[in-house]
């Protein structure tokens, strides 16, 4: 029992470091954004509590003129009336002034923000994308945006403002009449606690509810987008997708609703108590009054006080309680943010380097099968190498081991003299000019899909055109090449097709021509003529270029230099067309036939 | 004029919704606002003064005694203002409850009229705005404006009540923060209204700034961004959109604090006059000091009141306006209703006659003068150069679209006389661009006929059929594990080929007559594309397959070859006929294929 007890003590201390090192951060990051807001937030909100306590004073001093009605202080009411005043409208314009300078500050800090995440985003390890946290924490700091960060700060700063009217009320209140003020505080201990507890509950369970709130909004997302839409009236799918949702819905909703009334009536019950000896410190100071040991005035000033004392500390309960709700946010922010980034070194690529695969072994974490096992081959310059296979052997994850993208793997890949693990990940990205599978469909217009930057060599843009076909697309479209290529967004814009995108996404691999050039599936949504004109392009234009092509259509690679059959992720043939095509039961030789046995009757 | 009448359409419409949803948290809900929170605080403020009166007034001994008649009036107080909290509270999380409810509601009615409108919508830009405003409505919209109208109700009976106190006490200037008021609301709708039209300027570049953060969270985007080096490229652009929003909005921000700074100042003005009046008067001794903390508590009262009527009242307005968004979206025309019992289960043929079609704000016909018939069990192929058609030509025959000229007839019958959902429920679909359900295997495959009894074997067998059973049993949860990584720790990510294995398995799971498929073999390996295409041919013999492929190798088998260019047939016929035409372009395409194919 008493180990329970010191391990959850242990708990609790451990995760209050963890909780104050996590808004240090924050802070230092509000800081390093944005330091005239800082500065001028902790200003205001000191001074408003200084005001604060003013107007208790100013508003027990006019009751004290008032009630005594001595002559010649009349004009002393009228400059008390204007001290409150005074005191209103430097609250008022400064709170004002503060909180416009903060909606521009937010805005550039928001700016300064996406650029970060972008930034890490891009320098990220690939293998954090394989992982469910990594998703996880990149939809939740998405939520993180400069005006949480803005209120981790003001938290902070609030604890300390409310802490000093707490003193100031507290010595005046201690000076009317002791007793009272500590069984104030005894009242009000309970109340604190639970509502601190509850706070760190109902962060808890706001993180669970946020998951499930984000399949809801999943949901919704898919049932609008026009892709799904016109699978959803064919099939008829609708009543099922809002059976789903209503399913998740209910019992969420049930969950909230269960929460919160746990929450109330734990919360209620000491809510009352420090109401209760509120009113009766009315009662117990209207009697002191009334056996004339006590002044009217000082009655109004002691009630002002005990109003400004309750609600400071019903503010920093508040405060404490909140924190820990943007603390969890803070934590994912964190943790985002310390992800472990690709290898940065000063050593230089080999120009022309011959690529060695040594017994690579690759598995995607947390999968315990082996995507590719003991693979060797090595690829010469010049070459063209093709890489074929069935769906699922390991073509894709193989060339993305090549171009760099993944980094824990065992075996070697050799760059010439260099080992890749010595190498940069953003060194081998720039010796490879890539058009991926899956590729992205940029909401931006057609020439800044194909060159994806803001400087343009417009001759080679021109002719990376011409080179695909993509130069008969541009034509078609009704601003040429600077239609945007999305009708969603662009009351002017236009969808292509899946085949004319692809061309798009050719002439965009043809612009940033390297020496080395991987395609994967680069003719399967073409036509049979430009699946051709493709090839024959292609081969034209890199002589002189090392060129790896993933392709199910094995007419368009026979005549490689050399074509690799992946099987199950293992290298099970090697060789020329010739010599693939002469082997018996061989998998080449199968695929080959498949295909030709058709278009040879 | 027209401001008030949006305005009291939708007040009707959230009053009746709330009456709707539970009768019980509407009338908590308007006893809270409306008599609880007023009646609370000016008894409050009249037992103070009391309270002041009574110990500033009574006669003064030397005891320190109990006395009954401070005792009632503290307990008293205490007791209004406890019942107040606590029912706060409660009422509080009954009402998130309520809202939660209807916005839930107004979620899923959107989904349902999304998948019940005219696909012609999907091709406009400006609806996809709409659709994005009334989103962000359904979630709180039709409560706020309940919850704002109570609001109002209530400041309007504590104005009612605080006006003749201060009247009675000589505060004539009661009716100067009244006037004030009308110039309050003037200037709160007009904010309001700014406001709005600032947000209807925003909607598409803030739409596009959240499709961008959704898109650079994707593992394809990532890994372009890496390769290409586009990070630098890509921030610039978001940078870009972000500086169109910010610039208006911090103008806006600008006017807003210029007027309301002004307004302010008035409102503070006019208080504290009203408090050095009173206290003048206090200090002349006309009124008690009970009575000076209760005319101040008052017309402090009153200005509140007044305030957050006339901001009530403006947001009322702005809120208003979004809402119509969401009634465009429900108002927008729906497809051509079900009509049972109106053609056969299964149809003999489909002709299509002079079908020409361009898509709404194109100049260029997708497709021109198309006829051809397709008659039962007949395996028909349509190919053509990359935009010919192809797809919209199926997307017409599917019936998606329907502002086409030209008549497609079901078994004789017009499809302008069929309901979209006759037409839907004959044809089963693989779209080239298929969508990826971000739930489980299971559901993947399922979602082509969920109505249908749930039978775990049929799935099964759809997926042998593709092969890629194999693969999905060889996962750690099978087929419930989720093609998704962000939901679930087992969840997993598949290869292109293996989205479209389990794609073409939720085609072969809805067993209708009539099988479409739009480049069905485009990411399959040889083998796995001869095994499918024999499929089709061999066990599905008497269904109706119509298969648009660039492999033109599954056209020789076909009884009907539809070459499509620039939206028109311009050959058409079996694959031996179609060879003998001279510089024919099927010709010319086939030959290209089987050249590349001889060593």
């Amino acid at each position: 029992m008493l180990c329970k007890r010191k391990a959850l003590r242990y708990r609790n201390m451990k995760s209050i470091k963890q909780m104050l090192s996590t808004i240090s951060y924050i802070i230092r990051l509000q800081w390093s954004y944005d330091k005239l807001s800082a500065i001028g937030q902790f200003v205001a909100l000191i001074t408003n509590q200084i005001c604060v306590f003013f107007n208790v004073y100013a508003a027990a001093k006019i009751i004290s003129i008032v009630s005594s009605a001595v002559d010649g202080t009349k004009n002393q009411l009228i400059i008390w009336v204007c001290i409150l005043l005074i005191c209103e409208f430097y609250k008022y314009t400064e709170t004002k002034i503060i909180k416009h300078y903060e909606r521009m500050a937010f805005y550039n800090t928001d700016e300064k923000i996406r650029e970060r995440r972008i930034l890490k985003i891009s320098k990220i390890k690939m293998e954090y994308f394989e992982t469910c946290e990594l998703y996880r924490s990149n939809s939740s700091i998405s939520r993180f945006t400069a005006k949480e960060i803005n209120s981790v700060y003001v938290s902070c700063v609030q604890v300390i403002s409310n802490l000093i009217t707490l003193i100031m009320t507290g010595v005046i209140l201690i000076s009317i009449s002791p007793l009272l003020f500590s069984l104030f505080i005894v009242a009000y201990l309970p109340f604190c606690f639970i509502s601190i507890k509850n706070g760190a509950l109902k962060a808890g369970f706001a993180k669970t509810k946020f998951d499930t709130q984000k399949k809801l909004d999943s949901l919704f997302s898919f049932a609008a987008d026009r892709k799904a839409v016109q699978e959803i009236k064919i099939f008829g799918a609708c009543d099922y997708l809002i059976k789903r949702r209503q399913k998740i819905f209910i019992s969420l909703r049930n969950d909230t609703l269960k929460f919160n009334l746990k929450l109330l009536n734990k919360c209620s019950a000491f809510k009352i108590l420090p109401l209760l000896l509120y009113y009766s410190v009315y009662f117990v100071l209207g009697l002191y009054v009334l056996s004339g040991r006590l002044m009217i005035a000082d009655f109004w000033l002691a009630v002002g006080c005990i109003q400004a004392f309750s609600a400071s500390l019903t503010g920093l309960i508040g405060i404490l309680s909140s924190i820990s709700y943007l603390n969890a946010l803070a934590v994912d922010y964190k943790t985002f943010f310390e992800y472990e980034e690709e290898r940065t070194t000063e050593n230089k690529m080999p120009k022309y380097p011959t690529i060695c695969l040594n017994n690579l072994s690759f598995k995607y974490p947390g999968s315990d099968k082996h995507v590719l096992k003991n693979i060797s081959f090595s690829i010469h310059n010049d070459n063209k190498i093709a890489i074929v296979g069935y769906n699922g052997a390991g073509k894709t994850t193989l060339s993305k081991l090549i171009i760099g993208l993944y980094n824990d793997y065992d075996g070697d890949l050799y760059f010439g003299k260099e080992n890749s693990k010595n190498l940069s990940n953003k060194s081998i990205y720039n010796l490879f000019s890539v058009a991926m599978q899956d590729y992205c469909k940029y909401p931006f217009s057609l020439k800044e899909n194909v060159v994806m930057s803001e400087d343009v060599d417009e001759k080679k843009y021109t002719d990376s055109l011409k080179l695909s076909k993509c130069d008969t697309i541009a034509n078609s479209l009704c601003f040429g090449d600077q239609t945007i290529l999305n009708k969603q967004f662009d009351v002017n814009g236009t969808d292509l097709s899946e085949g004319q995108w692809h061309t798009v996404i050719l002439a965009r691999s043809f612009y940033n021509a390297k020496s080395f050039v991987l395609f994967d599936e680069p003719t399967a949504s073409l036509d049979p003529v430009l699946e051709n004109n493709f090839i024959s392009n292609m081969l034209k234009h890199s002589e002189e270029k090392t060129v790896i092509v993933i392709s199910h259509r094995l007419s368009c690679i026979k005549n490689f230099d050399k074509i690799l059959v992946l099987d199950n992720g293992q290298l099970v043939e090697e060789g020329t067309h010739e010599q693939l095509i002469s082997i018996e039961n061989g998998v080449y030789k199968k695929m080959w036939y498949a295909q030709s046995s058709k278009y040879n009757k | 004029m027209e401001k008030a009448g949006v305005v009291i359409r939708n007040i009707k419409l959230a009053y009746k919704t709330a009456w709707r949803l539970s009768k019980k948290v509407f009338l908590l809900g308007i006893i809270r606002d409306v008599v609880l929170a007023n009646f609370t605080a000016y008894l409050g403020i009249y037992l103070i003064k009391k309270i002041v009166d009574y110990i500033t007034i009574s006669i003064k001994t030397s005891n320190l005694a109990f006395d009954s008649t401070l005792f009632l009036l503290c307990a008293l107080l205490f007791l209004i203002k406890g019942v107040e909290a606590v029912y706060i509270d409660y009422i509080t999380i009954l009402q998130n409850e309520m809202e939660a409810k209807s916005s839930e509601a107004m979620q899923n009615e959107l989904i349902k009229k999304i998948s019940q409108i005219k696909m012609e919508y999907f091709e406009q830009s400006d609806f996809y705005n709409k659709f994005h405003r009334a989103r962000s409505t359904a979630s709180h919209s039709v409560l706020q404006i309940f919850n704002y109208t109570n609001l109002c109700l209530s400041s309007i009976v504590s104005i009612i009540i605080a006006m003749p106190i201060l009247l009675n006490n000589d505060i004539w200037i009661a009716f100067i923060i009244a006037f004030l008021s009308v110039f309050h609301l003037t200037w709160w709708i007009k904010s309001n209204d700014r406001s709005y039209q600032r947000t209807v300027i925003d909607t598409p570049s803030t739409r596009k700034l959240g499709f961008l953060s959704g898109f650079f969270s994707m593992k394809n985007t990532i890994q372009e961004i890496k390769l290409n080096d586009s990070a630098d490229f890509l921030n610039r652009k978001q940078k870009d959109l972000y500086s169109e929003v910010k610039d208006g909005q911090i103008k806006l921000s600008s006017w807003r604090l210029f007027w309301e700074s002004i307004i302010e100042a008035l409102d503070k003005f006019g208080y504290y006059s009203v408090y050095l009046f009173c206290a003048l008067r206090a200090f002349a001794g006309k009124i008690s000091v009970g009575d000076l903390t209760y005319v101040v508590g008052v017309s402090q009262k009153l200005t509140a009141s007044v305030k957050i009527l006339t901001s009530m009242l403006g947001s009322l307005y702005d809120v208003s306006l979004m809402i119509d968004n969401y009634y465009y979206i429900i108002n927008c025309e729906e497809e051509r209703p079900f009509k049972a019992r109106s053609i056969n289960k299964i149809i003999a043929k489909i002709e299509i006659k002079n079908l020409c079609f361009r898509y709404p704000n194109s100049e260029t016909k997708a497709v021109d003068n198309v006829s051809f018939s397709i008659k039962s069990g007949e395996k028909i192929c349509i190919v053509g150069h990359n935009g010919a058609g192809k797809t919209t030509l199926i997307k017409l025959i599917l019936g998606l679209y329907s502002n086409f000229n030209g008549n497609i007839l079901y078994d004789d019958i017009n499809s302008n006389d069929l309901g979209n959902k006759n037409i839907y429920d004959m044809f089963t679909v693989a779209m080239q661009d298929y969508c990826k359900f971000p739930f489980t295997v299971y559901d993947n495959i399922l979602i082509s006929d969920a109505e249908k009894e749930k039978n775990k074997d049929e799935i099964v067998l759809s997926a042998k059929k593709t092969n890629i059973h194999n693969f999905i049993s060889e996962l750690p949860k099978g087929y419930e594990t989720f093609l998704n990584k962000e939901f679930d720790e087992y969840g997993t990510d598949m290869s292109e080929g293996q989205w479209h294995k389990i794609v073409l398995a939720r085609a072969l799971f809805r067993c209708k007559d009539i099988l479409v498929f739009d480049e069905p073999s485009a990411s399959l390996d040889p083998i796995a594309e001869k095994e499918f295409i024999d499929l089709l041919f061999d066990e599905y013999k008497e269904k109706t397959v119509i298969i648009i492929s660039h492999r033109l190798s599954c056209c020789l088998k076909a009884d009907n070859i539809i070459v499509m260019e620039s939206g028109k047939i311009v050959e058409q016929g079996k694959h031996s006929d179609l060879m003998n035409i001279e510089n024919g372009l099927y010709r010319k395409m086939f030959a290209m294929q089987a050249e590349s194919f001889k060593v």
